[in-house]
Order: C-alpha cells, then structure tokens, then sequence
C-alpha cells in the first residue's frame, strides 16, 4: 500500500495566495473572538484585581454583599471568632469606601481646581502585609501610619482632555507629596501603585485604618459608635501548610446564623465576577461579540470549503467513481476544515495578543491570557471550522458519481 | 443433383481476429500453463464477465419521468474489447454508469465478475457500500481527466492505489513504470533521455499528458474491468497506440513477435502511430495479469478496428450486439457459397447480420443464449439428420451454415448410403435445393454436437428478390451445370 496522499493540505496549499488568504479570513474571525472575549475578561477582571491583590487564602465577606461596592459589613464580634479556628494564622479586617469618598482639590487658584470626583478608599493595616502592591516601598507603607497620608493608584482613569491635562487623572494631578481633600480634609499622598479603574470606581486610594476611620467612616458614624466595627471583608491567611478547603469548612461552621460567608479567594473572584457578569450587560454585549466573531468565522469556513468542494466536482466525483465511501470524503473535508482552523488560530492568535498589550497600554484594562482563556479559544475555532465543516460534508455526500462521464 | 457446392473448402479465418481469440479462450479456459494462477479470478469457462439482464432505467419523476434505456439485455465475455456506439444520447454513458455503479440501477440486473471474490456482484437493490466494491473493481477512464490540480501526476495515481489491498510490494516503481510506458517517463519515444513528468502538477502537463495521467490511474490496478468514454481523444498517435496496445494487452498476452510488429519507423506508422522497442518489455511487465474487458464509448476508428464487439445503441434501445469475428465468420462462409456471392456486398452483409448469435464461433452457445434468438442457430445432437435426402422444398426449409463441429454428407444410390464427405465449421450446405426448388439432394447428419447458421427460405427468397440479374444469372450456370 504507497503512503496516503495529503489530499486535503494539498488541495488548501496548492494555491498560496488563496490560502494564506483563507487563513487571514479564518485568523480575522480568531481575532474578533480573541478581542471581544479579550475585553469582556479584562472588564470582570478589572472589577476582581482587589480581591485578587489580598494576600490571604480565605475572605470572610457577608452574604448579602453580592458586590464589593455595596456596603455591607461584618461586626468585629462576629469576624474575630475566626481567629480561634486551627490553622488560622490571621483574620485582618479590610475596610472599602465605594459610595460616599470625594476627592477634590480646592484651591485658591482656580486652575488648581480639581472635579469633585468619587473614588474608591481601602483601609488596611499597614503592617498587616494584607495587600499587594507592586511598587509601593516599606517606607511608603511606614509613612502610611501617619494620618492623612494616602498611597493612590497610578492607574486611575485618565483624564479625558488630555491635551490640557496631560498625564492627569480624572482626580487631577497625582504624585506623591501632592496635597488635595478626602471628604473635605486635608491629605496627602505619599507613594503611587498600580491596579486600575472599573466601573464602579475610577480609581482608588489606600489608607491606614486609622485615616479610614477617620477621614472616610467617622463622619457618617453615630457618636460613640466605633468607625471600624464593621469590617468590609475579612482577608484570613493561613499557616503553612495547612488545607484551606479544610479550613474553609472548618471556619464555616464558626458561623452558624450563616450571617458571614467563608470563600476562597478564587470563589471570592468568581462570586464577584458572576455579579458584574449577570447584572450589566457586559456578558451580553461582549458574549454577543465572540458570537459574532464565531458566526462571522463559520462563515467564511464554510465559504471556503463549499467552494473548495463545488472547484473540484469533478474530482470529488472521480475519487467517488473509483470507489472511494462517503466517509473519505467527508473525513478530507473535515481535515480541510481542521487545517483551516490551525492556519487561521496562529496569526489570530499572535494578532490577538498584540491586540491585548495594544490595549492594555492604552486603556488600561487588565487584558490577559490565561492558559484557560487561550484554550477556550483555541475550542472555539474549532468547533466553529469543524461546524462548517460538517456543513460542508453534507454537500461532498451529495455529490454524483455518475456526473465524471 | 450434385452436392459439389457443399464440399466448397472451408472459408479462410480472418487471421487477426482467430489468433487473437485463441489465445483469449486459453485465458478463458484457464488451460494454458501460464494462467493457471488466474483461473480462479476468471469467471467459469462459457460465463460473462458483465451480464446485464433487462435493464430500464428512468431519468426524472413524476410527470417529467422520462424512460431512457428501455430492456438493454448484454453479456459481455473475459477478455473482449467492447466498443458502445450510438448517436448522442442514446443510452450509452447512462449503462456504463449503471454498470460501473455509478448510478443506483432502477430495473433488471447487472452482475459484474469479482476476481477476487470468484463470484458475481449483483446491482439491483443492492445498498451504496455494495456499489462502492463494484467501482473499485472497475477502471474507469473519463472524457475529462478530472485530475487533482493540487496533486502530481504520481499522487494522482496513488490515490487510486490506495484502494488496493494487495497491491504490488513497490506501488512507487509500478505507478513510475507504466507512466514511462505512456511516455511521461525519462524516455521519448526515440528513447532520448527526457525530464519525466511524474511530479509534474496537471496544470504543467498539455491536454493528451493529462489524459495518460488519468488512464494510467485507471489502469494502475489492472481491473477486470474498464469502462472509457473517448478514451484516446486527447492523444496523439503514438501514446493513443500505446493505449490500445496496453488495454489489449491486459486483455490476453500476444508474442512479442506480434508487437513487434508495432515497433516501426515514423514514414510506416502514418496515423495509425508506433511502439518504441523499449516499451515492449515494460508492456510485458505491467501486463502481467490478463482476461481484463474493457468497455469503450468512442468514436476513434483505430479502436473501432480492433473492436471484438460492437455494441450499437439506438434511442435508449440495443439495437445490435455484434462480435466481430463471428461476424466475419459468417460473411466469410456465405461468401464462400455462389448463391450469396453473386449478391452486393452489402447485401450478404445484412444477411450474415440477421443470423449472428453474439457469441464467439470459437465458444458453444450455451441453451439460454440459443434461447435467445431460435430463429438464426440450430443445434443437432450426434447422429442427428440435418437435412435428409429427398425431403421436398418448403417454406420451411433452410440453407445451413455449420458454426461448430462435424457433419457428414450421405447419399442413397441404390439403395445403398455413400458417405460423400465430412464437413467442419465455415462450410455451409442446403442452398442447392432453394435455388432450384428441389428435394434435398443428400442427408446431412451431424457427426459431433453441431451449431448451425440457417438462413430461412424467406430471407433467402428476399434477398435473392433484390439480386435477381445476379441470381438468374448463377441459376444459369447452375442449370447449365446440373443437366
């Protein structure tokens, strides 16, 4: 028996220009998936990079909190109990301001002026070593004790008019030594990080706990009552070690009333981005996008290996004349199919890519590629080739032998 | 009366056509020493390799069902080159379709011999995985090349070599044998060296290079049976002979004296084109299994010459089944006789036509065959009285011309029985009595089984009618002579 003949890369490679022409329509569907599903995972993910930045293993967060920017805490009593399960190594309280911080300058030159502009304020312990983040010195952190000193994210939303604010925020000038007003008092910022809007927030500042209470809770705080009763999550970290899934259960049933949630912080993630992903339009509209990218691919596919098959009519039905099944032909059509997908996944993807750190310079956005995502997408095309794949066998099967004479 | 013209001698075969069909029935026989190994792969001595039983098919439905092949009835035997004509339209490409199974057939049955299997694979009902083992039995050579454009011309053919299961150990070296025999090899016909065009796409190939491509992908399994539609219409001279030569080939072995007579200059070959020495030997070797039939749709005389059969349909109908030698067997033998001699040409041809059988005169007609057609071939038994002395004349009677085994001539004098002479096939007797509308002058008794040609008075009388001047004329002589 001679060796098989590639019969399907051949009749795909025998024209250069038309595949290399193939593959750019399969490649542009490829991006069109990548991008949008791209941009539809930095937006989820851009809402989770806090809880993401928590350096701890479980989060203790209130069952009726569906998103982190609603209020709803822990009372102290309840979340310290957590210290008392083995295993547990910490429990430090995070405290978040979504709704009622202001930042503002004002200043007697009115250029000065900045927007009274709504920001997001999170409130650790300086020393707990709870968040992350990259760029902000133990001297920043140590200054952080001082009240009225924030850290603020150099990655907050940029001003729209960049042209008379170049480099600005939608807060206005950011650097540290900067002075400007948190709730109408005076603060001052002391070391930049990195971690980027959303949309619930166009940028965040890190305080201590003290400044927070003060500055943040105190005033919307009953006299006498303690600003920092409630925590707003509650970061547990672990001893080595130790099974956090163990924990987890162990530290669940602490909380009987099921008032306090233990999670992971991967559920922690996913809970979050379950909210934002059935309660904005954001799964709808991007999902739509990567199906249109898939319809639009299918498309083409299928252009592609109809017209491969209606080319070569003659051919098909000679192979079928000398005695070859249904299932050969289909199987040479689904190879096309297949290779298409190959041919168009690569550059798509490399396109896609770029596409990512393109954007993610521009806007911002976390775009990032995931093993999972790049699987997830990698299936997609394909299902979407094999699809009009299949398609297309239907019309090989139709082909009549008896049409070669 | 004189039974002279009975002991006319035997009409000469027509050299060609009886050598050729020796060898064919060797093949067929499985006698031969160097067949023995292909018995088992060739139907049973006497059997087709084709039977079509019947066959109509219809093109469209309901109100726009149009019959177009109405009770096509053919047997096609091992070895024969089969040539289909027939106008446009006629019928022709929609049977080999049915036969190739190209096509699901409607009514009748087509049976095509499986070598491998030693048995019939029957069409009718049968579902499309049982059609898809009849095709790869065939080689099917199209009008069209319908080669792959993305594929060279070894690729080409490798894809039809894919589909055999015992296929030669080095496939690469056969496919590159028999394309250097088509003359797509490192050798022009000259024998100067030339690129060869094994892995040549189809787009650098010309049209006729094309098309060997395509014959050679039919031909590369060495089926049993092919079907063609304008085989050689692409093809110039030398690679068209190189084609009918193979296919003939294929069908039975000829001496390589035989071949050589191809192998000739370029003044002597005109348009009939030429073999190379140097194909010879290769011919030999791919050719090394015979009895194949190819069926050919084609209007090249160069084929049509070498036809054993001639197939002519008309308006979806079988309009005439001729194999060729017996043909020129009976034309021969009526020749022979005065009384058709002396008749046009064309004439005796129409009367040797209505007699034919479509059964070689070197095979016995089989009973279901003789069915067939009662009126033209009579069989007698050892023993049996043909025609006995003195019978008288009537519209009965019938002019005989022996078509297998031996009779003998008697006749009565004084009440004793002479034997005047033994007869063989291609002799005839009985026309004496016609013409002069006398008794039988002797008693012919069959000395072996004996198939006969009779030619009934009626025909007989038609016929002498048209030629009269040259009949009254013989009957002259014949007077003349008598008294």
């Amino acid at each position: 028996m001679p060796p098989p003949v590639p019969l399907a890369w051949r009749n795909l490679a025998h024209d250069r220009v038309r595949f290399a022409l193939f593959a750019s329509g399969i490649g542009f569907a490829v991006v069109l998936m990548g991008v949008q599903y791209g941009i539809m995972n930095a937006m989820l993910d851009s809402n989770t990079v806090l809880i993401r930045r928590l350096k701890c293993e479980l989060i203790l967060v209130s069952p009726n909190r569906p998103s982190l920017m609603f209020r709803e805490g822990i009372s102290r009593r309840e979340w310290e109990r957590a210290l008392s399960a083995p295993g547990v190594k910490a429990a430090v309280p995070v405290y978040l301001e979504y709704q009622s911080a202001e930042l503002r300058h004002t200043a007697t030159d009115p250029n000065q002026r900045t927007n009274t502009r709504r920001i997001r304020v999170i409130g650790v312990d300086p020393s707990a070593d709870i968040l992350d983040l990259p760029g902000v010195s133990p001297k920043e952190w140590n200054e952080l004790n001082i009240p009225g000193t924030a850290l603020y994210d150099r990655k907050s939303r940029p001003h729209p008019d960049q042209v008379h604010h170049p480099g600005e925020s939608v807060f206005g000038k950011l650097a540290p030594g900067i002075q400007t007003e948190l709730e109408g008092r005076e603060i001052t910022l002391v070391g930049g990080f990195d971690m980027g809007f959303d949309f619930s927030n166009d940028g965040s500042l890190v305080v201590s706990d003290r400044t927070f209470a003060k500055w943040v809770r105190g005033p919307v705080t009953a006299p006498g009552q303690n600003p920092l009763a409630d925590a707003d999550l509650v970061a547990v970290q672990l001893q080595p070690d130790v099974d956090p899934r163990a924990v987890q259960k162990a530290l669940q049933t602490k909380f009987p009333d099921g008032d306090v949630l233990v999670l992971t912080r991967d559920e922690m993630v996913s809970r979050e981005k379950a909210f934002w992903w059935t309660n904005t339009p954001i799964g709808f509209a991007f999902g739509a996008g990567v199906l249109l990218g898939f319809v639009v691919g299918m498309v083409i596919c299928y252009q592609i290996l109809a017209s491969d098959v209606a080319d070569h009519l003659p051919e098909y039905a000679t192979l079928k004349a000398v005695g070859y099944t249904n299932r050969y032909l289909s199987w040479v059509v689904l190879q096309e199919s297949l290779i298409l997908a190959a041919a168009g996944f690569i550059p798509g993807m490399v396109t896609t890519y770029g596409t990512y750190l393109l954007l993610t310079n521009i806007t911002g956005l976390p775009m990032l590629l995931t093993p999972t995502r790049f699987a997830l997408i990698l299936i997609l095309t394909v299902v979407m080739c094999g699809a009009s794949g299949w398609l297309a066998v239907r019309k090989v099967k139709k082909v009549d032998p008896a049409d070669v004479f | 009366m004189s039974s002279k013209d009975d002991l006319t001698p035997p009409a000469p075969f027509p050299e060609k056509e009886g050598g050729v069909r020796e060898a064919a029935a060797r093949v067929a026989s499985g006698g031969a020493d160097q067949t023995a190994g292909l018995r088992s792969r060739l139907p049973p001595p006497g059997q087709p390799v084709l039977r079509i039983r019947g066959v109509n098919h219809y093109f469209g439905a309901g109100d726009t069902r149009t019959q177009v092949l109405f009770d096509n009835t053919l047997e096609v035997m091992p070895g024969e080159l089969v040539i289909m004509s027939g106008p446009s339209g006629s019928g022709k490409t929609t049977i080999l379709t049915l036969i190739g199974g190209l096509r699901t057939l409607q009514e009748g049955e087509i049976e095509v011999w499986d070598a491998d299997r030693g048995g019939y694979r029957h069409l009718h009902g049968v579902g499309e995985d049982e059609l898809v083992s009849v095709r790869r039995l065939i080689g099917f050579i199209f009008q069209r090349h319908n080669l792959f454009d993305s594929l060279t011309a070894m690729q080409n053919i490798r894809m039809a070599q894919r589909l055999k299961v015992n296929g030669p150990a080095d496939s690469d070296a056969d496919a590159r044998e028999l394309l250097t025999y088509l003359l797509l090899g490192e050798k022009d016909l000259s024998g100067k060296p030339q690129k060869s065009r094994f892995d040549y796409k189809p787009a650098a190939l010309s049209g006729g290079q094309r098309q060997r491509v395509a014959i050679a992908r039919a031909l590369i399994n060495r089926p049993k049976l092919v079907l063609a539609d304008e085989p050689t219409a692409a093809l110039d001279a030398n690679s068209g002979l190189a084609v009918v030569t193979l296919l003939q080939e294929l069908a039975r072995p000829r001496s390589e004296a035989e071949l050589g007579k191809l192998v000739r200059s370029p003044e002597e070959s005109s348009e009939n084109g030429r073999l190379a020495d140097w194909q010879i030997p290769l011919l030999k070797h791919f050719a090394n299994e015979h009895g194949t039939t190819s069926l050919i749709v084609t209007h090249d005389a160069r084929i049509m010459n070498l036809a054993d059969r001639i197939v002519h349909m008309e308006r979806g109908r079988i309009e005439s089944n001729v194999v060729v030698a017996e043909r020129l067997f009976v034309r021969a033998g009526l020749r022979q006789c005065p009384a058709f001699a002396a008749i046009l040409p064309e004439e005796q041809e129409k009367i040797a036509d209505t007699v034919l059988v479509g059964v070689h005169p070197d095979e016995p007609v089989r009973p279901d065959q003789l069915a067939v057609r009662p009126c033209c071939l009579e069989v007698f038994e050892p023993g049996q009285v043909i025609v006995r002395e003195g019978d008288p004349v009537n519209d009965q009677s019938k002019f005989y011309l022996i078509r297998r085994g031996m009779v003998e001539v008697l006749r009565e004098t004084n009440g004793v029985t002479k034997k005047l002479t033994e007869m063989g096939p291609g002799r005839y007797f009985g026309e004496v009595a016609l013409l002069l509308n006398q008794p039988r002058n002797a008693t012919v008794r069959a000395l072996t089984r004996v198939e006969v040609y009779t030619v009934d008075r009626e025909t007989f009388d038609k016929f002498r009618s048209v030629s009269r001047p040259f009949i009254d004329r013989v009957l002259e002589n014949f007077r003349v002579f008598g008294t």
